[in-house]
């Protein structure tokens, strides 16, 4: 499971360094599937689910279907000094990461209880009436903004 | 040292280097999800014993990141129909 953390960094990491969206795409699509991979190892199930649906299938579906109809032409690569200042710079971001990690004192968690987050989720705390209300307003919002041009 | 944390401190970390070292707003869009989901990561490895309740803000927050990919996805179709470049600099 460890492991699987550090995978987390790494492909973020490819990201950081790739010049080619589609290869980012793949990088993130990566890191969605360690990510969901790794809720399930901490016995949360359902959260895993959750990002793989709203993420794999929402997001980067909507990223790789848009991406094609926008035409955006590849990046130039860059020039090694920049690689040099972004090996440089991620080399310090470890060591402040490191130093972070021993402050904290990991508090795990429970654990998860399907009937009892339904309950919460439900009747508790209105998160479905809520989550919807904001979609809308993102809909709506999302629409104003590319109106003008159809 | 704890793995957990620091593995999703430094994607977090690198997320903003993203930000800061790419010039793309395709780009752009991906390191605010995976800073997002990083950061949803810690919040659920750290929730501790007593707040399962608080588990709530986890779907809020999933929410919050949906909507925002819609807006940033129509941002970024107008950034490309007006400058015809994904680059927000030019």
């Amino acid at each position: 499971m460890k492991l699987l953390f550090l995978l987390l960094p790494i492909s973020a990491f490819l990201i950081l360094v790739s010049n080619r969206i589609s290869i980012a795409l793949f990088y993130f699509f990566l890191n969605l599937i360690i990510t969901g991979i790794l809720y399930f190892l901490i016995k949360n199930p359902f959260f895993g689910l959750l990002i793989i649906f709203l993420y794999i299938g929402g997001i980067l579906v909507l990223f790789v279907f848009l991406l094609p109809l926008l035409r955006i032409r590849n990046e130039i690569k860059e020039k090694g000094i920049k690689i040099f200042i972004t090996f440089f710079v991620t080399y310090i971001l470890i060591f402040i990461s490191i130093n972070l990690s021993k402050l904290f004192k990991l508090q795990r968690p429970e654990e998860f209880d399907l009937q009892r987050f339904s309950f919460i989720l439900i009747k508790d705390y209105l998160g479905f009436e809520l989550i919807s209300v904001l979609l809308l307003i993102a809909i709506i919002g999302a629409f104003l903004l590319i109106k003008d041009e159809y | 040292m704890n793995i957990e944390i620091f593995s999703v401190l430094l994607t977090f970390f690198i997320s903003l280097l993203i930000i800061l070292f790419k010039r793309s707003f395709v780009y752009f869009l991906i390191s605010i999800e995976i800073a997002f989901n990083s950061l949803l990561l810690l919040f659920a490895i750290n929730i501790g014993k007593k707040g399962f309740e608080s588990s709530i803000f986890f779907v809020y927050i999933l929410g919050i990141i949906a909507a925002e990919t819609a807006i940033g996805l129509a941002i970024l179709l107008n950034l490309v129909r007006q400058k015809e470049s994904d680059n927000y600099d030019v």
